[in-house]
């Protein structure tokens, strides 16, 4: 079995299903957005979708569950859908377990949360205290400051804790699952130079590396910082000549395709990107590779959508496509695939030749090229 | 980026996809325009009234890994190139500079390159072809092509494929010395000019040899492959230039060595050409294959020689008027062009088989049809003759080829000829008595073949489809004047069993009905596990796509064509249908499953029919009581033919582990059902497919669709589309009722079978 990143068509939102070589299950943020009273609703119906792959590999959790951050479309739901530690009113049946949690330390830190964002903090809180099931990413003055009004010490929960610059502890291209986690973000001492939690620009920004045969496959994951983080990032691998771990072959797309994580100007068709911006896609973007735009679909010039400030933005979009274009690789969007009308999970498949972003190999029933006659005589 | 100047000078553009002839070219556009074909983009409609072809030109968005095996883009143009009169499409890419990739076919010279999407027969392949499949398989094409997975693991490496009306029987000793020319006496039957047999010409011969054989060897380290067949010497010439051949240079050096007055000189040049290629194939494993092309000329020797001005004809009074000269000075060659036709070329086999079919007599006159002369057909029919049965009458389009030689019941002294008059001669040698032959093929017989095949079949008593063609066994199944019973033998395609249909005496079970039941046998028999696997990879008896032959041993085929034989005459002696599959084992053994045939339900339903037999409503019974109180349900699995759009139900699968079942609902789980598919679809070779969902009523409820089923078939109905089929939900309710829906067109029509 080789790794499969399965992304899931949620508007502007974000659910990755990673299926590691060795036959682990990583979840890359979870928003259920779907709005079951409309049937007009191209949303998939995402519980439905995970549980139904559960069932099949015949198992209840993730290994893993990465909130990138606690804004609502990357953990909305999920209250409903797992099970969860620290409450027993989320233990009910068909609820689907986490071995680890990962969250940026900000999710730990944040006050005055709701919904989904707050059960997933109490979750967190929880499992740090216990000191098992949870990862931390960044250890800012603040978390060493809430580990020790609860009476621990930072020292007691290092092991749980993985900085920027630092490979995460369990996972390795030369094990079974043939992977890697290269953290980018969040940076502890912008979190102690700022008062208020910024979510977007403190939240958790991977480089996995996957090794099939020889090839060396790199996905980024960018969650939903904007160009002064991807600056910050681009800046501080250089310092370190971490260059390769900002390396790409596949591209989660920072928030939806919004302009604002391209350069500070929108542009009138195209965003123009800031230096660092520019280096990290058309240099460290390999050929053919897919930049994977979790979004609704590129609004066309002068709709109404265009005009909303929401994500995507087409001139955002209209960068990109430039990129990959350079590239010969490939621009999608998440709600387009396989077609705007039909949206279904995509999944992108890495071999020994890369990265393929799988459009007929994964339809049902597809033929084979060569059949052979069933009958002789 | 420009198209290929083929497109653009291919007949003239069609604005609107009404304008299209050909039905699937009109299908294939609309879906494109509707943007209902995922990675498709319509790029333009071009047709040729002259030509009788449309063409419909695509954007395709392909699979492709990072690591490219071939240079395919992101997006390749190809052109669906499709006859006014219905028949195979033909795949074209539109750029001039299409990589060179396995499965691909041969094109005209300045051509645009084509893609073997699809290398059955037609006559096989209309029965699942759908717009969408094409679509399906020019992307799946690509990906493989993309990824370097074009190659079948059946096959050798082959050069291109390549299909030619020409076959040249060649003695391998013409390609012994490639130092001296070897010549080839060569003989056309005449009721096959298509197949020229040779065998080493007699010096002492005044006729002069049919042709000279001038064999040459490509390079392997410069091998570049012919990717369009030439059809004039200069262009060949071109060709072989890249694999190291200089070809002109050779033809005038040999030419001007055999010019003279002496008789062998004559003799050569008053003969044609035939160039042999060998070409080394040279990837994967097969590092040792040859691939071997003839060309013929239509030119003698001599006429090329003044051809190209190294010759001239002996206008002196002296000698042999048929004798040539050298030109002195050489003269400039000429400018007309050399045609040449390419041919297959088949290997005379070594004398070192045979087959010994010992038999004795019973005696039986009733009129029997064989449609097939293959090796079953000709084997039971000649086995079923020694014993004395039936006045036959033979149809077969096919001629005798060395390969088939092996199995066959004929030999080498029919090599060439059509099997249908071989047989039938073989078969009337046996009775003594005239055995009709009818050489044609059943599915599309030529017009002076029609009325005798008509009568053929509609006077016979007995009709034996030896076919091994779905297609054939299907259309005799459907055929309305004749009264025969029909009975279908084939071998599976490992050769290890011998399959055996038989209609019941009044034809209320046919063939099309048995071939369902068949696939249920075989799915649920565990004794048949494996029945359908393939064997390994084939035998490769020319270039071409399918010129693949099974590998079965002759013991093999002869012991169950012989039980065939047998089980024809027994089954027929009974009223019954009956499904008989007889297995031989590797010790020797021989096992044998019979089961009687269930009756069959065809329900008409709108543009499809479904049919679905009392087995299958058996086995939902039984799965829906074994679930009592709670409902339950699965999969429908079945054979669906696109050109009768009919949908037979064969099988159906229990509930996956995961559904969530209650005595007022169901709804269908997950677990292990792709494997499960997947296994059926394997187990029974791409014959069955997933074809609706089925699921039971509780007790004291009617059978009838409740809304929730309504919904869910519309559901349905939206998922099969892609695979052009309409959604089908079949419900088993208490006491043996039994309701099936369809969901198209909008309004679901149900009808009820109790």
């Amino acid at each position: 079995m080789t790794a499969k990143l399965t992304f899931h068509p949620l508007g502007n939102a974000d659910c990755t299903r990673f299926d590691l070589a060795d036959g682990r299950k990583l979840l890359v943020d979870y928003a259920d957005m779907r709005n079951s009273a409309d049937s007009s609703d191209l949303r998939i119906d995402l519980p439905e979708e995970l549980k139904a792959d559960l069932r099949v590999a015949k198992r209840d959790y993730f290994d893993v569950a990465l909130f990138t951050h606690l804004d609502d479309d990357h953990c909305c739901g999920s209250g409903d859908f797992f099970w969860l530690e620290h409450a027993s009113k989320y233990q009910g049946e068909g609820r689907i377990k986490i071995k680890e949690l990962w969250v940026p330390a900000a999710a730990i830190l944040e006050d005055g949360l709701d919904d989904s964002a707050r059960i997933i903090r109490q979750e967190a809180r929880h499992r740090l205290k216990k000191g098992s099931g949870i990862r931390v990413f960044s250890r800012p003055t603040k978390l060493k400051e809430w580990l020790e009004k609860n009476g621990l010490t930072l020292e007691s929960r290092a092991h749980l804790i993985t900085d920027a610059g630092q490979y995460v502890p369990g996972f390795s291209t030369a094990g079974p699952e043939r992977v890697q986690f290269f953290i980018h973000s969040p940076f502890g001492w912008r979190q102690n130079e700022n008062e208020v939690v910024d979510r977007n620009q403190d939240s958790v920004v991977f480089q996995a590396t996957f090794l099939e045969g020889a090839r060396e496959t790199n996905a980024l994951f960018m969650s939903d910082i904007n160009s002064d983080s991807i600056d910050q990032i681009v800046q501080t691998s250089k310092r370190h000549k971490n260059e390769d771990r900002l390396r790409w072959d596949v591209f989660k797309i920072p928030h939806h395709c919004s302009y604002l994580s391209i350069g500070p100007e929108k542009g009138e068709d195209e965003t123009e990107p800031t230096a660092d911006v520019k280096w990290l896609c058309e240099e460290q973007g390999q050929e053919r590779c897919t930049m994977m735009s979790t979004s609704d679909t590129i609004p066309i010039k002068g709709s109404a959508e265009d005009r909303d400030v929401q994500p995507p933005h087409r001139e955002a979009a209209a960068y990109y496509k430039r990129v990959a274009k350079m590239k010969d690789g490939a621009f999608k969007v998440t709600m387009d695939l396989p077609s705007a009308s039909k949206p279904k999970p995509t999944t992108i498949q890495i071999t020994n030749r890369g990265a393929t972003l799988l459009t007929v190999s994964a339809t049902v029933g597809a033929a084979s090229v060569i059949s052979t006659p069933a009958r002789a005589g | 980026m420009a198209l290929h100047t083929w497109w653009t000078t291919f007949g003239t553009e069609v604005a609107d996809t009404a304008g299209l002839i050909p039905v699937l070219a009109r299908e294939l556009a609309s879906l494109a325009m509707a943007g209902a074909l995922p990675g498709m983009t319509l790029i333009g409609l071009r047709q040729s009234t002259e030509l009788g072809y449309a063409a419909v030109g695509l954007e395709v968005a392909v699979e492709r890994p990072q690591d490219l095996a071939h240079p395919i883009r992101a997006i390749e143009q190809v052109a669906v190139v499709l006859p006014y009169a219905g028949g195979q499409p033909s795949i074209v890419s539109l750029r001039e500079d299409f990589p060179d990739t396995l499965h691909q076919n041969w094109s005209p010279p300045g051509g645009p390159y084509a893609l073997c999407i699809d290398d059955r027969p037609w006559a096989e392949a209309r029965l699942t072809t759908s717009a969408n499949d094409i679509a399906r398989r020019i992307q799946l094409w690509l990906a493989k092509a993309a990824r370097g997975e074009l190659h079948d693991p059946a096959q050798p490496p082959d050069p291109l494929f390549f299909t030619s009306q020409l076959g040249l029987v060649l003695p391998q000793a013409a390609l012994a010395d490639t130092k001296e020319p070897g010549e080839v006496a060569g003989i056309v039957r005449p009721d096959n000019q298509n197949l020229i047999i040779s065998r080493p010409a007699d010096p002492s011969d005044r006729q002069p040899p049919a042709f000279t054989v001038l064999a040459f060897q490509a390079q392997p380290q410069t091998m570049a492959r012919l990717r369009h067949a030439p059809d004039t010497l200069a262009a060949l010439a071109d060709e072989l230039g890249k694999c190291g051949i200089r070809l002109m240079d050779e033809l005038k050096n040999r030419l001007k060595a055999w010019a003279g007055l002496e008789h062998a000189d004559v003799r050569r040049l008053a003969s044609r050409l035939a160039v042999v290629v060998v070409f080394p194939v040279a990837e994967g494993q097969c590092r040792a294959v040859n691939d071997f092309r003839a060309f013929l000329t239509f030119d003698t020797a001599g006429e090329i020689g003044v051809a190209l001005g190294v010759l001239c004809a002996n206008n002196s009074k002296v000698g042999d008027k048929r004798a040539y000269m050298t030109a002195i000075p050489e003269g400039a060659p000429g400018n007309q062009p050399l045609r040449i036709e390419p041919a297959q070329v088949h290997f005379s086999l070594n004398r070192d088989l045979a087959a010994a079919i010992a038999g004795h007599a019973t005696p039986d006159r009733r009129r029997a049809v064989l449609v097939g002369a293959g090796s079953l057909g000709s084997q039971l029919s000649v086995a079923l003759a020694r014993e004395g049965a039936f006045a036959w009458t033979i149809s077969d389009d096919d001629f005798l080829l060395p390969h088939n030689l092996v199995r066959h019941a004929l030999f080498v002294g029919d090599l060439g000829a059509p099997k249908a008059a071989a047989l039938a001669d073989t078969l009337a040698g046996l009775l003594d008595e005239p055995v009709d032959a009818i050489q044609c093929n059943v599915l599309t017989p030529a017009a002076d073949c029609q009325t005798r095949l008509n009568t053929a079949l509609t006077e016979a008593e007995v009709i034996i489809d030896a076919s091994a063609s779905v297609a054939v066994s299907r259309h005799l199944s459907d055929l309305p004047n004749a009264k025969a019973r029909r009975v279908c033998a084939f071998f599976n395609p490992s050769g290890t069993s011998v399959v055996l249909l038989t209609e019941n005496a009044d034809r209320s079970l046919t063939l099309r009905d048995l071939e369902a039941q068949y696939h249920r046998l075989v799915l649920t028999d565990a004794a048949l596990a494996g029945h359908l696997a393939a064997s390994g990879p084939g035998v490769r008896y020319t270039g071409s796509c399918r010129a693949l032959t099974n590998r079965i041993p002759a013991s093999s085929a002869a012991i169950l064509s012989a039980l065939v034989a047998k089980g024809i005459v027994s089954a027929l002696a009974e009223d019954e249908a009956t499904i008989t599959l007889w297995t031989l084992h590797p010790n020797g053994e021989v096992s044998r499953v019979q089961r009687r045939g269930a009756p069959v339900v065809h329900l008409d339903l709108g543009a499809w029919t479904i049919a679905y037999d009392a087995g299958l409503l058996d086995d939902l019974a039984a799965m829906r009581r074994a679930m009592l109180p709670n409902e339950t349900g699965g999969v429908l699995l079945g054979i669906a033919d696109m050109s009768r759009k009919s949908v037979h139900i064969a099988h159906a699968l229990p509930a996956p582990e995961d559904s969530r079942a209650s005595q007022t609902g169901f709804e269908r789980g997950v677990v292990n059902l792709t494997e499960q598919v997947a296994a059926a679809v394997a187990a029974t070779m791409h014959q069955l497919r997933y074809v609706g969902e089925w699921h039971s009523h509780p007790d004291c409820t009617s059978s009838m669709p409740s809304s929730v089923d309504l919904m869910q078939l519309r559901w349905l109905g939206h998922e099969l589309e892609n695979e052009g089929l309409p959604g089908l939900m079949a419900i088993a309710a208490q006491d043996d009722r039994f309701s099936f829906a369809l969901s198209r067109p909008a309004k679901a029509n149900t009808g009820d079978a109790q």
